[in-house]
């Protein structure tokens, strides 16, 4: 419920379903202001509602069930539409209003009778709390921040519409798009329902196109598969593997099994343009880093990480495949996926870090970000001299090592004072659980705790700045409680909360 | 020094009309290339935009080169073929299916792609020496080289995450007396094909496809022909294929404007195909693939979008009579017909329900756009309102599905729509004809409008159904000089208004396409055939002269200030509010070209092909 209280009474707003909100309040009036563009009109049904209907947007239908309407939307035929809506709700003789606001595309419709206000709560609530329950446990100081991350995603989470065929978790609620990667780290995040689990990590695969590519973003009115991003989705995938054990049935499996086993050859044919088994980007979102310097002397360029992210997508099809009785494919994808990482060790590591090169010509890329370590997310795969260089590399404070994460570029100053990093959170949980996981198990921890304190302070965010400069507002920059910042946050707090289980310390 | 010459053509250098007015594409495809009206280059585009006018109009600028030097050129537009003339050879264009492109080179002409490119947007190289341009919205372009070289400087800035603006070159070689390319389009993933048929068996093709498609329209008399055939054409090159929110082949508006299909646009597209039932029944029911659960259809729809703020007007009963009457209804079958019944019964079903949330018994207007007639004068005392011209198309809507009923073979249901016709019909002749024309009424307030606006005499198109003494008024008032009748056809508020103005808007004066074909046909049924032709010759002989855009000017000069009449750019909603009322240069009479560089729609190109078919094509 959202309760917004004044000196003279209050106001109370919540949703009876994702289509209708319910208002009540006492002692006050309440206005709605809408600007109108031109042929944007709001009228009177003359049947005591009113409707607004807004371009690319949809029909409000405001229905008055106590009190009464002040409407206030001159029509003007030479504008085609009506002027601005100024519509009141103002309490009765109790000193009471309630109102309900239908939204549909067009044609909404007033119910015959309104369900009582509280019935209307106590089901949002519940909703709420079944979603929260989705999630895993969280260290105690964390609680909080847990439910609104949980919260953030919940309101993200959307029905069919448009174009959208299936639910599906948006960016976040200003944003109205769903990126492909970010139903992976959701997927991730989900450790107690292995149905909503899998659904959400095969929202974005009903769009994927004849040749295997599922597209960068989607929402109810736009596809945008300019380019893609990053397949992540083994990543996640492995993940939910150890988690859920064989309540990942054999449905499950075959559910999953075909749609990533075509998102993964795209990979290996349309962005194999050289044909020589290794992966390439055509472009900078596609890393997911929209800026990479990956990409410096030009596109196509083969990369580590995406030969990392595949890596493991090919471990986990193979795993998928065992599990569907595929067994021929099953040795098949455990094959691709050692090649992968022998070309990755023997053509990409140059001693002190992973390189990219262009297709086509093999030049070598030479750039520094903290990128070119994701491959640390594959472990104990890797040589332990690898692992060891990679993790000298990423704790040097001069490089990518902040109490708080590790930040995207090396350390920067400016007439001798620090620039500072950028901490993203799709970088830690892929570099933090690696470094962990190469056995410097306190450094991770530490940045761990860094990160999740982070969030603790200034709510889960996109991401942070090393220091905020004077005057700037980061969150301002980036936006809190997006639903991909809060997915992160869960996963990375519950890995805490996970560590402090095995080793016993807080 | 000799001069460029272009050869004859459909449109082009030589011709009153060129790519200025509509541009150069094929049935299904959404690519095409146009010419820009200020700076006259050519770009290839995309008639793709998630809002309703087109955004990035002149996309890709195509400039013949020879030694990196542009090339005068001049141009020639065939139905299968665009051909650029240069001094030292041609090139030409044109397509192998909807999403193929073919560019072909002849002497020593090289022809430069210039792209402006936005942020996320990149061209990358493929092994084989191919080039995919992959756009936001768009989606991508593959060049495919198939003779010659092709050469381009697309660079990834990652500072800016984009290739910046870069050019491809097609560049002619000795061995192959030129170059040839194909360029592919698609939305996500595609690649070149294993083999490419030869460049004129393409053009062949595309002639015999549009030949095929032009037969649908009937017969004309000789001095329309030439522009009936670039009508055809133009509502040809406005089919869009089904992708994206689209489930059928529509008719878009515009392909470099308003790209989007209009609902009561697809029944006019219909009406002109009438020498096809078959393909003209597809437009009956093309725009019902998107009525919603309440019945109603949207105000259009898009690749990119769809609209359901508003319907438009229930035109399809007109429209499905008059087919029903005109065509070969043997090619139909009973479930051509349920399937239609069924659907206008739905959205009938809409008008009376949710048109009439105050339960009068009449359907009402809730906005003006739902008329078609945006801003015309009947809505100056607001909305909800009932309207003369709203009831009629209901009459028509309701004695169309009595017919369809019984092809159906639901006679009972029949009886009803025939009964509910009738009630109408008495509606609308007992409390909104005033002797004079047809009013309206505001609901909220019951006030009378009685407004200058041609919407007051569209029941017309009622024909005999109305009273005589009625259709003599009506033709009285439509063939006076001093009301609605001019040398170009009829405007759209009468002359003698005080809210006339040929300087601003859609139906505030101007001679608006829909208006003329529905007044002649109207005029026609009611047996006013003398003054339908008339009106209708004067319209196509100025079509003929000014071509084929939705408005055009009812006079050389505005009656009111005597200053020139000239239009400006095409009506822009956005701007619409800050518009004052001091404007100059409407019609563009004041530019030193004579001809019209406006841009052509399939609207105004259907209602031609009607008129100069139905009520012309038997004078």
């Amino acid at each position: 419920m959202l309760e917004i209280n004044t000196e003279y009474g209050y106001a109370q707003v919540c949703f009876e379903n994702k289509d209708l909100i319910r208002m009540r309040g006492k002692g006050i009036s309440f206005r709605f202001f809408a600007r109108t563009e031109p042929h944007e009109a709001a009228i009177p049904r003359l049947d005591g509602t009113y409707q607004l209907a807004l371009d690319e947007v949809g029909e409000f239908l405001f229905v008055p069930i106590k009190g009464r309407v002040e409407f206030d939307a001159e029509w003007d035929w030479k504008r085609m539409g009506s002027e601005d809506l100024r519509l009141d709700i103002a309490p009765d003789e109790n000193g009471e209003f309630e109102l309900a606001i239908h939204f549909a595309d067009a044609n909404t419709e007033r119910c015959e009778n309104y369900r009582p206000f509280d019935e209307c709560l106590a089901e949002a609530q519940a909703d709420y709390d079944a979603w929260y329950d989705l999630y895993p446990p969280v260290p105690g100081r964390y609680e909080d921040i847990k439910k609104l991350a949980a919260y953030a995603v919940w309101i993200c989470y959307i029905s069919p519409k448009g174009l959208l065929t299936d639910n599906i978790v948006l960016f976040d609620k200003r944003n109205t798009s769903a990126f492909s990667w970010h139903q992976a780290y959701h997927a991730l995040s989900i450790t107690n329902n292995v149905d909503q689990a899998v659904q959400i990590m095969l929202a974005m695969f009903k769009y994927q196109d004849e040749y295997g590519e599922i597209p960068d973003l989607y929402d109810d009115k736009f596809c945008n598969i300019l380019a893609t991003k990053p397949p992540f989705h083994g990543f996640a995938l492995l993940k939910m593997i150890e988690n859920y054990g064989y309540d990942l049935t054999t449905e499950h499996c075959k559910a999953m099994y075909d749609p990533l086993a075509r998102w993964y050859n795209w990979w290996l044919t349309i962005r194999d343009t050289d044909g020589d088994g290794v992966p390439q980007y055509n472009q900078g979102c596609e890393s997911g880093n929209d800026f990479t310097p990956m990409l410096a002397k030009g596109v196509p360029v083969e990369c580590p990480d995406l030969m990392a992210y595949l890596i493991l997508l090919s471990e986990g099809l193979a795993v998928l495949a065992g599990r569907i009785g595929k067994h021929d494919e099953e040795i098949a994808w455990n094959e691709k996926s050692k090649k992968m990482l022998e070309t990755l060790i023997e053509e990409f590591w140059d001693g002190e870090k992973f390189i990219a090169r262009l297709s086509s010509s093999h030049e070598i890329v030479e750039y520094e970000e903290s990128d070119a370590f994701i491959p640390i997310m594959l472990g104990k795969r890797l040589p332990k001299e690898i692992l060891d260089t990679m993790a000298e590399q990423l704790l040097d404070p001069e490089k990518y090592y902040t109490p708080k994460g590790f930040r995207s570029g090396p350390k920067q100053y400016k007439d001798g004072a620090v620039l500072p990093g950028f901490i993203s959170g799709f970088s830690q949980i892929k570099l933090i659980p690696g470094l962990y996981e190469a056995g410097y198990e306190e450094a991770a921890r530490a940045a761990l705790i860094g990160f999740c304190e982070e969030n603790l302070e200034k709510l889960p965010n996109f991401a942070y700045l090393e220091f905020d400069p004077p005057g700037i507002n980061p969150s301002a920059i980036f936006g809190p409680c997006s639903a991909l910042s809060s997915a992160i946050f869960i996963v990375m707090a519950n890995y805490l909360y996970q560590i402090s289980v095995k080793t016993g310390k807080e | 020094m000799a001069i460029l010459k272009a050869a004859r053509g459909m449109l082009g250098s030589a011709e009153k009309f060129d790519l200025r007015s509509v541009p150069f594409s094929y049935c299904g495809s959404y690519i095409c290339v146009l010419e820009d009206p200020e700076d006259r280059k050519l770009y290839l585009s995309f008639s793709r935009s998630p809002k309703l006018m087109i955004n990035r109009k002149n996309l890709i600028r195509l400039t013949p080169m020879l030694d990196n030097k542009e090339l005068p050129f001049v141009y020639t537009v065939q139905p299968g073929k665009l051909t650029i003339k240069t001094f030292c050879g041609d090139i030409e264009f044109c397509f192998a299916n909807p999403q193929q492109m073919r560019v072909k080179g002849t002497g020593k002409s090289a022809l430069r792609f210039s792209f402006k490119m936005e942020t996320f947007e990149v061209a990358a190289p493929k092994e084989n020496g191919d080039l995919e341009v992959m756009y936001i919205i768009l989606g991508k372009l593959l060049f495919a080289p198939l003779s010659g070289s092709m050469y381009n400087n697309g660079k990834w800035l990652p500072a800016k995450a984009m290739t910046e603006d870069f050019d491809l070159v097609l560049l002619p070689s000795i061995e192959a007396g030129g170059f040839e390319a194909a360029i592919h389009e698609y939305y996500s993933n595609g690649e070149r094909d294993k083999s490419y048929a030869a460049f004129d068996e393409c053009v062949a093709n595309a002639e015999k496809v549009f030949e095929e498609f032009y037969s649908r329209y009937p017969d004309v008399p000789e001095k329309y022909k030439d522009m009936t055939k670039a009508a055809a054409w133009t509502v040809w090159t406005h089919i869009v294929r089904p992708r994206g929110f689209l489930k059928s082949p529509i008719v878009y508006m515009g392909r470099t404007s308003l790209l989007r299909g209009f609902g009561w646009q697809q029944s006019q597209q219909a009406m002109a195909q009438s020498g096809d039932l078959q393909e003209a029944w597809k437009f009956l029911l093309n725009m019902f693939d998107y009525q919603d659960e309440a019945g109603q259809i949207p105000d259009s729809v898009g690749e990119q979008g769809i609209s359901y703020r508003v319907s438009k007007p229930p035109l399809q009963g007109f429209a499905t009579l008059y087919l029903l009457e005109k065509g070969d209804d043997s090619v139909l079958v009973k479930d051509d017909y349920v399937k239609l019944y069924d659907k206008l019964k739905k959205f009938a079903g809409w008008w009376f329900k949710f048109r009439d949330h105050a339960k009068t018994g009449i359907p009402q207007y809730y906005h003006s756009d739902e008329s078609g007639f945006d801003d015309a004068t009947i809505f100056k005392e607001g909305v909800p309102l009932q309207s003369g011209d709203l009831l009629a198309w209901l009459i028509l809507l309701t004695e169309a599905l009595a017919a369809l009923a019984v092809k159906s073979e639901k006679a009972n249901e029949s009886e009803h729509w025939a009964n509910e016709s009738k009630r109408l019909l008495n509606i609308l002749l007992s409390e909104f004809w005033n002797g004079r024309q047809f009013v309206s009424r505001v609901v909220e307030t019951g006030e009378t409008v009685e407004a200058g606006s041609i919407a007051a005499l569209l029941p017309i198109i009622l024909g005999k159904r109305l009273p005589p003494d009625v259709i003599e008024k009506i033709s009285e008032r439509l063939a006076s000089k001093d009301e609605f009748f001019t040398e170009n056809g009829i405007v759209s508020e009468n002359l003698g208004s005080p809210e006339f103005t040929a300087r601003a808007g859609f139906m505030k004066g101007a001679i608006v396409s829909p208006v003329q074909m529905l007044i002649t046909l109207g005029l026609k049924q009611a047996g006013k055939d003398d003054l339908a032709r008339a009106i209708a010759r004067r319209y196509c002989d100025f079509v003929c002269v000014k071509g084929l855009s939705t408005m055009l000017p009812p006079h050389e000069f505005d009656l009111a200030s005597g200053l020139s009449v000239n239009k400006e750019d095409w009506y822009k909603p956005e701007d619409f509010y800050k518009k004052t009322e001091k404007r100059t240069d409407r019609f563009k009479n004041e530019k030193k070209e004579a001809e019209t560089i406006e841009p052509w729609t399939s609207w105004a190109a259907a209602n031609f092909l009607t008129i100069v078919g139905e009520i012309l094509g038997h004078a």
